[in-house]
């Protein structure tokens, strides 16, 4: 079985470890449950006859109290930058993140994570941005922890470009 | 070994281990990278997993790295991480001391202190919660029994080896693993401590665990512990604070909508209450003239002049609503300058009373003005005689028919104070507070039903405090009311 190293990643209370639960367990909790440190999770899946074993590193949330510290991206292959749609600022972490990663590891397949697309009459970001990462060669998706909206397509998106 | 040992090196961080300042940095290898702005923990890996710091005082001890090898203290108060190295040479008698005083961790040094006996006493790590290994050359080998938390996180685990894959088992461990071999390889003792991690075992419980290296002269040792019970307090601090900081940005984000939905209503209203007087001004101001013209009214019947009488009266609520809310718009939302002059109280209230008279003459009130024409006050002399036309226009509101109004004035050194004294139905106890709040319920009708905005006595206010002025209200329900504004002389 091959097994593959992908990381979460993103600001505090974007909905990264709802997304990993919603991924793994198919379930989801409203309340918030700060992460502190590393969680990793695991999920067999099957992408074009191969079996893959997805090691997934919940990487605890970047601000002021926690730092993603970059030992944790040692091995990765791909990763999941997630922003809050509701919560413009979510981007700039984002932004830092991925150069982050990059500068630790090189560069490494991701895909951003437009998260919370259940909570529309609180979006903060626009179309127009959304539009301008897409011309920044990024691969970006809406998706919804809650609902499940895009959650497991994205994680198998990105462990098709890994394998 | 290039440190001097009088010179100790001190590298202060923040308590994530970003580094802020440092002192007498020496040419040895592990200086080469210290720079502002790093993190410690990235820079020597010896730090691993020490930040951010949850204890006040720990001291790495007999460490070899990159050129340094002694002992390192590290002391962590709220506001800043302060690190310094101390070469282990002729200062470790007076460094035994500082240890003894200081040293925090001394579980580690029990089980360090155990482990230089024959064997490793089995069951002291399972009673500490403990699960340990010994690193051997074929791999990491259980040394004691399990702990229960191990047993419920892989209840189905089988131990018919004594070898542990102790990366499959904790992903997590691949990227302290490395730090914990270059430890076990070094020549010096010391132990290092991995960040924490979390696992769930079958029912979904979270598990945090924390792994630490230890290093002696006989055996290179791995645990792992639960922390899951002293957990919840660093998990609720962090929660805690970024709760609030969601609630802050939640805030700082409402307020600016309200903010913006408040401008907005300022700019509608100003716009419309000052678009609507034009086309008012004209319609009244017409009807003003049919109403005065005899023969034209003549034409009416009863019926007709009720009528007409009943849309005369409507429009000029209408007409006096406008302005009161153009006025009200002006003197709250305007960007106001104002124009002091020293103006004349009594020739101000004579030019007022042609706006005055009809609503005087139809009930039969007489105003008597009691001001010396030398009176003077420094005033803005539109907003003072919209303050003033306000305040008259209350007191006929509620006075009764028959009766008198008496403006006057004191004087003293320093102040006029301009008096409005009507002899009406008072104001009842229960509207005493709230005056000068806008509120539509506030407005009470007058003494012959006259409809009114709730706007006058907020506009007289704002006009009052943008003169720095004082206005007093004196009321008696029954007996009448007196408005003294008292208007600085400076």
């Amino acid at each position: 079985m091959i097994k593959k190293k992908i990381c979460i990643l993103g600001a505090f209370a974007v909905g990264k470890t709802s997304l990993v639960e919603k991924y793994v367990k198919s379930i989801f909790s409203d309340k918030y449950h700060t992460t502190i440190g590393v969680k990793t999770d695991q999920k067999d899946i099957t992408i074009d006859g191969k079996e893959v074993r997805l090691i997934i590193w919940d990487i605890n949330g970047e601000d002021d109290y926690q730092h993603v510290k970059p030992s944790y991206l040692m091995g990765v292959s791909g990763y999941l930058l997630v922003v809050d749609g509701t919560r413009k600022e979510t981007l700039q972490v984002a932004f830092d993140l991925q150069q982050l990663v990059t500068k630790t590891v090189g560069e490494k397949d991701f895909i951003l994570m437009i998260n919370k697309s259940d909570l529309m009459d609180s979006w903060e970001l626009t179309e127009r941005e959304e539009s301008q990462l897409v011309d920044l060669g990024w691969k970006v998706v809406r998706t919804s922890a809650k609902s499940g909206e895009n959650v497991n397509a994205t994680f198998e998106d990105l462990a098709k470009s890994i394998i | 070994m290039n440190l001097i040992s009088k010179q100790v090196v001190t590298i202060i961080t923040e308590s994530c281990g970003r580094i802020i300042d440092f002192s007498n940095l020496s040419e040895s290898d592990y200086c080469s990278e210290i720079e502002k702005g790093k993190c410690i923990d990235e820079l020597l890996p010896v730090f691993h997993g020490y930040f951010p710091m949850t204890t006040k005082k720990v001291i790495i001890e007999k460490v070899s790295f990159q050129g340094f090898s002694g002992n390192i203290v590290i002391t962590n108060n709220l506001q800043e991480t302060i690190i310094q190295f101390y070469e282990d040479t002729e200062r470790s008698l007076e460094w035994a001391t500082i240890l003894q005083k200081f040293n925090q961790d001394k579980l580690i040094n029990n089980l360090i202190m155990k482990s230089n006996t024959t064997h490793l006493d089995s069951n002291v790590f399972k009673t500490l919660g403990f699960i340990a290994f010994e690193h051997t050359d074929k791999g990491f080998m259980l040394s004691g029994n399990i702990p229960s938390w191990f047993k419920e996180l892989y209840p189905n685990y089988n131990y018919s080896s004594p070898l542990f894959e102790l990366e499959e088992l904790f992903p997590f461990l691949e990227v302290f693993l490395p730090d914990a071999t270059y430890l076990f390889n070094s020549k010096s003792e010391g132990k290092l401590l991995s960040g924490l991690w979390a696992e769930y075992d079958p029912d979904n419980y979270e598990i945090i665990l924390q792994a630490t290296a230890v290093k002696d002269a006989n055996k290179n040792l791995l645990f792992i512990e639960s922390i899951t019970e002293r957990f919840p307090n660093q998990q609720k601090n962090i929660q805690h604070a970024r709760e609030t900081i969601l609630e802050h940005q939640q805030l700082i984000k409402t307020e600016k909508k309200l903010r913006t939905l408040f401008e907005n209503q300022e700019q509608f209203i100003s716009i419309f209450s000052h678009d609507i007087r034009g086309p008012l001004t004209g319609a009244y101001t017409l009807l003003q003239i049919l109403k005065r013209d005899k023969s034209f009214m003549e034409h009416f019947n009863t019926e007709q002049s009720e009528i007409f009488g009943v849309m005369h009266k409507g429009l000029k609520d209408l007409y006096d609503y406008a302005y009161r809310l153009h006025d009200w718009s002006k003197v709250h939302f305007g960007n106001l300058a104002l124009d002091f002059s020293n103006v004349s109280i009594a020739l101000t209230i004579n030019n007022l009373k042609s706006l005055l008279q009809e609503s005087l003459e139809e009930k039969h009130i007489t105003l008597t003005v009691d001001i010396p024409k030398s009176t003077t006050v420094k005033v803005d002399e539109p907003f003072f005689k919209n303050a003033i036309h306000n305040l008259i226009s209350n007191a006929i509101k509620f006075s009764h028919e028959n009766s008198e109004i008496v403006i006057s004035t004191i004087n003293s050194n320093n102040a006029t104070i301009l008096k409005v004294a009507d002899t009406g139905v008072g104001i009842p106890d229960r509207f005493k507070d709230k005056l000068f709040e806008f509120n539509e319920q506030n407005s009470t009708k007058g003494t012959k039903g006259e409809k009114g905005s709730g706007l006058g006595l907020t506009v007289v206010k704002r006009i009052i405090d943008l003169h720095k002025a004082e206005i007093h209200i004196d009321s008696q329900e029954g007996i009448g009311t007196t408005v003294s504004i008292t208007i600085p002389k400076e």
